[in-house]
């Protein structure tokens, strides 16, 4: 299996996959700290405000699959903006995008597209889009756009699903009222719904704890 | 013996007061009913004791043993051994019930519990609440129903293990076998642990399931009377109309 592993850069692809060709997407946007930025050689540092994730992915080849996992901590007066289309263009393709933000401060924005196009003659299709936002303050705006046109009569499934919510007070008290410090309450929280887009695609040790410090990092300022 | 003590108890809500000095002991083991129509003031009670910052204290004392605890947080709160049971449990996504509740057991307990007799004991007090294991791996609360939701905050009653419990309304929203379970619960974990239990109720369902050893009679932000068990058998003939 192919993979391609996108932190804290913006970037414009395309992809087309061939026949049975299977690819994983890991993209990772999160603040760096100057204890990360030090260590992460070969990272791209990038502290731009605006990052944007442009990928356009063609499965071409029968039986060719992709997944793609993206989890981004948009803080400060960082604007993520995500564009990903899947278009399935062959028998028996796979697609399934999972992406997962957490915007922490008023100034924090977000934009996502996913796009999944399935044309004539992609009989057997399964694919599967999901956007999730948890804005931790008042003032963060996510936005999401999950589209899926389906011009083929003959797939498995196609589901597409987007939800935004908001870590409030009395979810911070609901877990304080259980003995949790106000720090680790947070912490939970934001680890738990962001590394949750991470469980089933490959990650290396390095890149996992660089994000976790990224997250620490932020939840350290607040 | 524990004993929490609540003395002239006077709050305010936005800037309106609902509770207009509340009186109550409750020692280790004991069992009060608090019962009053809707509007009366026992959530605000409930969550006076629990320390949630939108009920602003005016006025008295709220002691467990003997120390004052109105400065402290929430947090601090429940390592000193309150626990609150919320009317409607809060949902929380991002993190799953497992992971809540093993940081919530190793806060208040003050250890790190490993995660195989974790799992163990989270599997053991789930199938005694006929609670579905996966739900484990589930964000708090999160799509759980009504009674879903009263069954896990009797889960963390058992696991939390505190001096004193406030049940807020938990009879609320469910059906008779929903009701038996969490009655059987609290009874299983006051058994064990033998913690006092303020038990908030409007009707009587739960009565039925958990004895009170007093009942109060609570209206207009205040205990208007308290007695035994015989009181909630005039409220379930006659409804709260002798007191209002």
């Amino acid at each position: 299996m192919d993979r391609l592993v996108f932190i804290n850069e913006s970037i414009k692809q395309k992809l087309s996959l061939a026949e049975n060709e299977a690819l994983e997407i890991l993209i990772l946007t999160y603040p760096l700290t100057r204890a990360s930025a030090d260590t992460t050689n070969g990272f791209q540092q990038s502290q731009t405000p605006e990052i944007s994730i442009d990928l356009d992915i063609s499965l071409d080849g029968e039986g060719s699959s992709v997944l793609i996992r993206q989890a981004s901590l948009v803080a400060g007066e960082t604007e993520l903006s995500t564009r990903v289309s899947i278009e399935h263009n062959a028998k028996k393709c796979r697609s399934n995008l999972l992406s997962k933000c957490v915007l922490s401060d008023r100034t924090s924005k977000s934009s996502w597209q996913g796009n999944v196009l399935i044309n004539p003659g992609a009989k057997d299709t399964i694919t599967y889009e999901e956007n999730r936002n948890l804005l931790l303050t008042q003032g963060a705006k996510a936005q999401s756009e999950p589209n899926l046109e389906i011009f083929e009569g003959d797939i498995i499934s196609a589901g597409h699903a987007s939800a935004t919510g908001r870590f409030e007070y009395e979810q911070l008290f609901y877990l304080m009222s259980r003995g949790i410090d106000e720090r680790t309450a947070k912490s939970l929280v934001v680890r738990g719904f962001l590394l949750g887009a991470l469980a089933d695609v490959s990650i290396t040790e390095a890149e996992l704890e660089h994000f976790e410090q990224g997250i620490e990092a932020v939840l350290e300022e607040k | 013996m524990n004993v929490l003590e609540i003395e002239d108890l006077q709050v305010g809500v936005d800037g309106k007061q609902i509770l207009n000095g509340v009186n109550l002991t409750v020692n280790e083991g004991e069992t009060h009913a608090i019962m009053g129509p809707n509007g009366s003031g026992k959530s605000t009670l409930a969550y006076s004791i629990a320390g949630h910052p939108k009920y602003d204290v005016l006025h008295g004392s709220i002691k467990l043993n003997g120390e004052e605890i109105q400065d402290l947080t929430p947090d601090l709160r429940a390592k000193a051994g309150l626990f609150l049971a919320q009317q409607l449990p809060t949902e929380i996504d991002g993190i799953n019930l497992s992971n809540f509740l093993r940081a919530a057991v190793n806060a208040v307990t003050g250890t790190q519990i490993n995660v195989r007799d974790w799992v163990k004991l989270l599997q053991a007090e789930m199938s005694n609440l006929k609670i579905p294991v996966e739900f484990a791996n589930r964000s708090v609360n999160l799509g759980f129903s009504g009674g879903e939701k009263k069954r896990t905050e009797i889960l963390q009653l058992k696991l939390l293990k505190p001096k004193f419990a406030i049940l807020d309304e938990t009879d609320s929203g469910l059906d008779v076998d929903a009701l038996k379970i969490v009655g059987e619960g609290v009874n299983a974990a006051k058994g064990e642990q033998g913690f006092g239990t303020i038990l908030i109720t409007h009707h009587t369902h739960l009565l039925d399931y958990i004895k009170p050893d007093f009942v109060h009679i609570f209206a207009n932000g205040k205990v208007l009377e308290s007695g035994g068990a015989e009181l909630a058998e005039n409220v379930i003939k006659n409804g709260y109309s002798n007191w209002l």
